[in-house]
């Protein structure tokens, strides 16, 4: 049991970080901006607490429920820009 | 001692009473936080699932989840089935990081494995009321104790390992996280001091000679967290309550230099005694 205590986080740390289950917390990991765009490619403005349950976790990858949300909540979005460090950059169209 | 007799080995119930209620704060902390970001998912928020085969959080499934994750707070609290409680303080939350991704934080993941001990720890000998029929002089088991201490340990150590790092040790994360207007190289600084604190912490807690100034390193490094980060300060607070629960386990551990010798007659009669029965083993 205690071998898997350090075991695990020591694993997350030669992951790509911020990794979950090393307690990696407020490391400085994780940056990312979301920016919608409207078929004009002009910057939607959205609350961020309007559309998420909290602050994006860092871990996450954001390109994976992110953007379907997005242009499900937002009725004029037509592309996602996803700039995160897990991911790099990606530009998702809305279908 | 062998290994097999740390197993065996019993201690003062009070250490482990005081982190019973330091943990029931944590989970009704983190019980509450992850309600309300279940919650958030149920009315229609962005929803991470861990199975998406799987239904997702909707308003029943959280309320009942809210209950019987506070009911296993209070029952910690006041010491009532403090065995059960722990238990399902840890299912609770075990089960609200496979309901969502979102739920997820090093916190929710301490006080999960931290309650998941502490339901082997008998920690309502004291302080509550299943301590009303405990006899006079009680122990309990210190293996509980010792992975809580250990898990802990893991937590600052890798906290520490992980902002060594330009980014964190630059004092632009601080600088923005925290609500105070200090210059930059107050924060690198202040960066620098949080690895070295973490890095103490997670060696001199285990140092009897040090392991005073480190609970009182440790109470000044949550307490800066909490009083200096601009968010989250409930959370952090629970976050605080979750790691300072185990420092009087580390200011009344048994030595550890004994664990792997053989034991002599007297401590073995004596490792069944109460509270003082870690002293007669140095």
């Amino acid at each position: 049991m205690v071998l898997a205590q350090f075991a695990v986080p020591a694993i997350a740390l030669t992951q790509e970080k911020p990794a979950r289950f090393g307690f990696q917390m407020y490391s400085g990991y994780g940056v990312g901006t979301i920016t919608v765009l409207d078929d004009t490619d002009a910057e939607i403005d959205f609350e961020l607490s309007d559309v998420f349950p909290r602050s994006l976790r860092p871990e996450l990858d954001w390109t994976r429920y992110v953007p379907e949300h997005l242009c499900a909540q937002l009725p004029h979005a037509a592309t996602i820009v996803i700039e995160q460090d897990l991911t790099g950059r990606s530009t998702l169209p809305c279908d | 001692m062998r290994l097999s007799d740390a197993l065996d080995l019993r201690v003062d119930p009070r250490p482990v009473a005081f982190a019973r209620i330091l943990l029931s704060f944590a989970l009704g902390v983190t019980v509450l936080e992850a309600s309300a970001v279940l919650g958030s998912i149920a009315a229609g928020k962005l929803q991470y699932p861990v199975f998406p085969a799987l239904p997702g959080p909707t308003p029943f499934g959280v309320q009942v989840y809210l209950v019987v994750g506070l009911i296993a707070a209070v029952c910690l609290l006041v010491g009532l089935l403090t065995g059960a409680a722990a238990a399902t303080g840890s299912v609770a939350l075990a089960a609200a990081l496979l309901w969502d991704q979102q739920t997820y934080s090093s916190h929710h993941l301490l006080a999960t494995l931290l309650l998941a001990y502490l339901a082997f720890a008998e920690a309502g000998r004291r302080w509550g009321v299943g301590a009303l029929r405990s006899p006079p002089g009680a122990t309990v088991r210190w293996w509980p104790q010792a992975l809580m201490m250990t898990q802990v340990t893991a937590l600052y150590l890798f906290a520490a390992l992980s902002k060594i790092n330009p980014r964190f040790l630059s004092g632009h994360p601080l600088q923005e996280w925290m609500w105070i207007d200090w210059p930059l190289w107050m924060f690198q600084s202040l960066a620098f001091a949080t690895v070295v604190t973490e890095l103490f912490l997670a060696v001199a807690l285990w140092i009897p000679r040090l392991r005073a100034f480190a609970v009182v390193a440790g109470v000044g490094l949550h307490a800066g967290i909490v009083i200096g980060l601009a968010e989250q300060t409930l959370v952090l607070t629970g976050f605080a309550a979750a790691s300072m629960s185990t420092y009087w386990l580390f200011l009344s551990r048994p030595p550890l230099g004994n664990l792997f010798r053989s034991r002599p007659p007297a401590a073995q009669a004596s490792s069944a005694a109460p509270a003082d029965a870690a002293h007669t083993l140095d």
